[in-house]
């Protein structure tokens, strides 16, 4: 069973992080972040929708590719250890699955994984862990349980693939992503993401991508160590 | 009278056998125009610009080039024949149209080298833009500022080829003079602090920033980012636009040119009272 993240009536307004939207009474929505603001007038609709979308969208639509790099290295052993860790998303406004434009709640950064020839841009983000939910504290921002196994070692950070992600809402409307399942190699991470809910009692939220099917064949992403 | 039923049915059986090259030939070009806009329809959407035009272009002359070997056979040309005919005629046609060849043969090894491709920001032969379309003879680059220069494939071939999207991340480099009163470590604070703050600014590989050089009149910083690319010109300018509001907020000022005069053995100043 799907649910919207945030139903706007008229009159009323939403802001989360540096994500606001205002929608007034007399129909016209406005929506800003720091990279920019949207202004339309909305002649027929009554009510408008937010939800989650993969943070790939503001300010410019870049790269498909997360990457979430640990405030403090995790060190990881043979056996598989699930990791509780933030990340974030974007939002999307949309009146009945037509897309209005996108807000992002956080300031963005985009780094390089790899070389500059044949390395991969990717949103970057400080994520901090735990070892279980309740553990973590994470604000306005998403939270994202990673599956990791592989060679014992160091891990600073682990990208992947986000272009199509199913998000999942808890009953307090916070965000998770399905469980990203981490395999450690002696020189790479590789990492996908999978379709499982991380916890039980989530809801599904939203979808704008449909294509599920595809996400299921994106291959996995592979973070080197050397970033050279 | 029996010799001209012979030539009249010769020239009928000639006349057939045309009409059938003829219909092979139209039947060709239709199949492979109908091809085309299959591909058009299904595939050109799947596959980038630059994928799928080279590929159209090959799928469809080599249909319609199969077409014309097909037409000939009823016309009882011998295709072994042909070869020899073609590899003759290939080196007649070759010296009489040197220049077209060479653009074509270099057209095809651009197609399969792919240095550049369509929607790529390139410098060539002292041409700078985007690159709109690359077919056999020539390629075409539409400037900064809006012209279409077409350049014979040839000459793309030979000449150096800058492509500004072929690496994944490109450099922003920007100088200030700023004065000497400065602060230097808090200038380098403030300028890290503008390229940590902006987006596209990348976080690996590091942003960097240093005194250049002292100059006559200010102490030179340049700041140095990554960018993506695509993005390259957006953060160049943004970065540009936004140093001056954050010098000014930290209170750190850019000098104009200076310059101090001393004068050696000036005679003293008479002052007189009226």
């Amino acid at each position: 069973m799907e649910r919207h993240f945030v139903v706007l009536e008229r009159g009323s307004s939403f802001r989360r992080g540096f994500a606001s939207v205002e929608y007034s009474s007399a129909g016209f929505l406005e929506f800003c972040d720091p990279y920019g603001c949207t202004r339309v007038r909305l002649v027929e609709h009554d009510s408008v929708y937010l939800d989650p979308v993969p943070p790939i969208h503001r300010p410019q639509a870049l790269s498909s590719c997360l990457y979430l790099e640990f405030s403090e290295p995790i060190v990881v052993g043979e056996r598989t250890t699930s990791i509780w860790a933030t990340a974030p998303y974007d939002l999307v406004v949309h009146v009945d699955g037509s897309t209005l434009g996108y807000v992002t709640p956080f300031r963005v950064k985009y780094t390089l994984v790899g070389g500059i020839v044949d390395g991969t841009i990717c949103r970057y983000h400080v994520t901090r862990t735990a070892l279980s939910p309740e553990g973590l504290e994470p604000g306005e921002n998403a939270v994202i349980r990673i599956d990791v196994s592989g060679v014992r070692g160091l891990v600073p950070g682990i990208g992947f693939n986000a272009a199509l992600v199913r998000y999942y809402l808890d009953e307090r409307n916070r965000v998770y992503y399905p469980v990203l399942v981490a395999k450690r190699e002696p020189h790479h991470v590789t990492a996908r993401l999978s379709e499982n809910p991380p916890r039980d009692g989530l809801a599904e939220a939203w979808r704008q991508a449909r294509r599920l099917r595809l996400a299921m064949t994106l291959p996995a992403f592979i973070t080197p160590f050397s970033m050279g | 009278m029996k010799l001209n039923e012979a030539l009249v049915a010769n020239i009928k059986a000639r006349l057939s056998s045309i009409a059938i090259a003829v219909a092979i030939l139209v039947a060709t070009v239709l199949f492979a125009l109908l091809v085309r806009r299959l591909m058009r329809r299904s595939v050109r959407g799947r596959l980038p610009e630059y994928v799928y035009k080279p590929l159209e272009n090959i799928v469809f002359y080599s249909i319609v080039f199969l077409g014309i070997v097909v037409a000939l056979i009823p016309l009882g040309v011998n295709l072994s024949g042909l070869i020899v005919a073609g590899g003759v005629a290939g080196i007649v046609i070759g010296f009489a149209s040197q220049q077209a060849v060479s653009n074509l043969i270099s057209g095809l090894f651009l197609l399969i080298e792919q240095p550049l491709r369509i929607g790529d920001p390139v410098s060539l032969e002292g041409v700078e833009g985007v690159v709109l379309d690359i077919n056999v003879f020539s390629t075409k680059v539409r400037t900064w500022d809006g012209r279409i220069v077409r350049i014979p494939n040839s000459t793309v071939f030979t000449s150096i080829i800058t492509n500004y999207y072929r690496t994944r991340a490109r450099r922003v480099e920007i100088s200030i003079g700023l004065s000497y009163d400065t602060d230097i470590e808090k200038a380098l604070e403030v300028l890290r602090g503008l390229m940590e703050d902006h987006p596209f600014c990348l976080v690996n590989p590091a942003p960097e920033v240093f005194v250049q050089e002292y100059g006559d009149s200010a102490i030179v910083f340049t700041m140095r980012c990554w960018a993506p690319p695509q993005v390259w010109f957006r953060t160049k300018v943004e970065l540009q636009t936004r140093l001056k509001e954050e010098l000014d907020r930290a209170g750190i000022e850019i000098p104009f040119p200076q310059l101090d005069l001393h004068i050696k053995d000036a005679p003293p100043l008479r002052v007189s009272k009226k």
